[in-house]
């Protein structure tokens, strides 16, 4: 049977025992967005490991063209040695134009799996991607030396244009289309080396921080930890979660898992309060897809306001209290 | 056991701008250091070694000042140095970077087998992280990225703690293996002046397009199959607005 069709768009849907990941919603709207700028473009969407019928039923109400599974019960997807060698079967029967997904944990180390057995290349944590009027070429945009430029990469002959997107949460609402192709593959078993042994030892505070609408972020700038009280007032007040930059990290004032930048957690709140937060680039880039900045610092030359949408240049000793009670 | 830890020279600092005239990079400082992460990988073969006994071997691919970092490694008790440095290799992406090292990897143990590869999470220049597992793909070897503990080691498996999103679990694999390493697993101790000067003294060994015996059309820039087309400055999202604590300015709270 022939799979193939002109200007396919393929994406990997991650899931945890048929669980959609929090960042389908932005990969398929990405995804849509792409088809939406090619001929005949075509969108399938690949599901493997243990999943259900609900979740396939999910995933039809999303505004993909095909659904390609594999179903195999046994499968972590973290077995990446197996899940690779699926994916690999699978691209090689469909060859899209264009493979994309979330540039996750798990994503971040299968991808280029699945690029080398492809022999094609490979770009990490995309920003925005668009298709070249004149080429017809995947332009393939992310941040270079630690977001201080862009740079924007082509795959050109080799085949598919791969990436990884920065994963991202949202809940904008898709158009739904109606009647998906649901294609089944059937493999043979691929022994993995790796054996799960505790799946998820999730960590509540990195969950809630996730899925904060208003994330308030403190620096160094607060000068001691006995200056977080006040900042736990405000983010009561305001349903609110913490995190801090490294600096605060390193000192000991908040644990790592509150660590947001480049080497933390990633967030995209609709509010961000930076406290005395001056505003490096590593900082930043944690913070970098939420939709709006409210930066609090003493001093007016910081570079968080050049960052920020809304900004007062005052101590956060005073400021906070004077919210709390405007609230 | 048998280690290899793969590691990068990277600039110190990522402050480059943009000539406005030639769209050149321009960058602050042309110094160069041994790549933060690639530290906690360092960190933990030693760490092995200690615990184990075996070989540590150190390999990079990059310029004659690549060196440097090699130096560093040995100073922090690696056993052996590789540099791959050809100007053939100029120019790779991400594949070809893995390609070439695994290569050079190969080419170590002609005669005997390697147990494990350790990597940094990710280079702080390119950021991709991906050059890891791409490694082991070439070498055809399980992978685990973002390692932070490893509990226990059997004839046959790791046992190992390792990061995910938003979570951590628990994980048993096979070895030979890759691990790319976080932070937690910790940094070397720092070398004395002894340490320095004795790896200043070790011979590294450089491996060229020819001893790797790969076709100069298919790898550095030639067999890299990404290109970049296009620098250019970020866009500032939009002017910050100021407010003064005497106004009312509550409605910078709304999410809607």
């Amino acid at each position: 049977m022939n799979y193939k069709t002109q200007n396919e768009i393929c994406i990997f849907i991650e899931h945890t025992n048929g669980k959609l990941s929090p960042y389908t919603n932005n990969l398929i709207k990405i995804a849509n967005d792409l088809k939406n700028q090619v001929k005949n473009g075509f969108l399938s969407a690949i599901i493997i490991g243990n999943f259900s019928n609900d979740t396939i039923e999910q995933l039809s109400n999303y505004p993909i063209d095909r659904i390609l599974s594999f179903y195999e019960p046994v499968l972590n997807l973290f077995q990446e040695d197996s899940t690779a060698h699926y994916l690999n079967q699978i691209l090689l029967e469909i060859k899209p134009e264009i493979f994309i997904g979330n540039g996750t944990v798990l994503g971040r180390s299968l991808f280029p799996r699945v690029a080398t057995k492809l022999g094609t290349g490979l770009t990490a944590d995309c920003t925005k991607l668009s298709i070249s009027k004149e080429s017809g070429l995947l332009l393939q945009t992310r941040p270079a030396f630690n977001g201080n430029l862009m740079a924007t990469i082509t795959t050109k002959t080799t085949r598919p244009q791969m990436v990884t997107i920065r994963p991202i949460k949202s809940n904008s609402s898709l158009n739904i289309r109606k009647n998906v192709q649901v294609v089944k593959f059937d493999f043979d078993l691929f022994e993995s080396k790796i054996t799960i042994l505790n799946p998820s030892i999730r960590s509540d505070v990195t969950e809630k921080l996730s899925n904060a609408e208003i994330v308030i972020g403190v620096g160094m700038g607060i000068k001691t930890p006995n200056n977080l009280g006040l900042v736990y007032d405000l983010a009561k007040k305001l349903n609110a979660s913490i995190c801090g930059t490294r600096a605060v990290v390193d000192a000991g004032w908040l644990a790592a898992e509150y660590q947001v930048g480049q080497t933390g957690y990633h967030i995209s709140p609709k509010l961000y309060i930076a406290c005395g937060i001056s505003g490096a680039i590593q900082h930043r880039i944690g913070i970098a897809e939420s939709s709006k900045v409210f930066a609090i610092n003493t001093d007016a030359e910081a570079p968080i306001f050049t960052f920020a949408n809304h900004g007062i240049v005052g101590d956060f000793k005073d400021i906070i209290p004077d919210l709390i009670s405007k609230i | 056991m048998n280690i290899v830890v793969a590691i990068k020279q990277v600039p110190v600092n990522n402050n480059i701008t943009l000539d406005p005239t030639t769209n050149n990079l321009q960058r602050s400082s042309t110094d160069s250091i041994l790549n933060l992460y690639d530290l906690y990988a360092i960190g933990l073969s030693i760490n092995l070694k200690n615990k184990y006994g075996g070989k540590v071997t150190v390999i990079t691919m990059g310029p004659e000042k690549a060196k440097e970092a090699l130096y560093e490694a040995l100073s922090y008790g690696v056993d052996d140095a590789i540099l791959l440095n050809c100007k053939r290799f100029a120019g790779s992406d991400t594949l070809m970077t893995a390609l070439t090292l695994s290569k050079g990897i190969q080419e170590i143990f002609l005669d005997t087998a390697f147990d494990l590869i350790l990597t940094g999470k990710q280079s702080s220049d390119g950021d991709t992280g991906q050059v890891g597992s791409s490694l082991a793909e070439y070498l055809k070897i399980p992978s685990i990225t973002n390692v932070s503990s490893i509990r226990e080691i059997t004839n046959k498996h790791i046992f190992l703690t390792k990061k995910a999103d938003y979570s951590s679990m628990e994980l048993k694999v096979e070895y030979p293996v890759l691990l790319s390493c976080l932070k937690d697993l910790g940094e070397p101790k720092t070398p004395s002046i002894m340490d320095k000067i004795k790896a200043k003294n070790h011979d590294i060994r450089i491996f060229n397009s020819h001893h790797l015996k790969l076709d100069k059309t298919s790898i550095g820039l030639k067999g890299s199959p990404t290109s970049v087309i296009k620098v250019f400055k970020p866009q500032r999202n939009s002017k910050c607005v100021y407010h003064k604590k005497e106004d009312n300015y509550t409605s910078i709270l709304t999410t809607i």
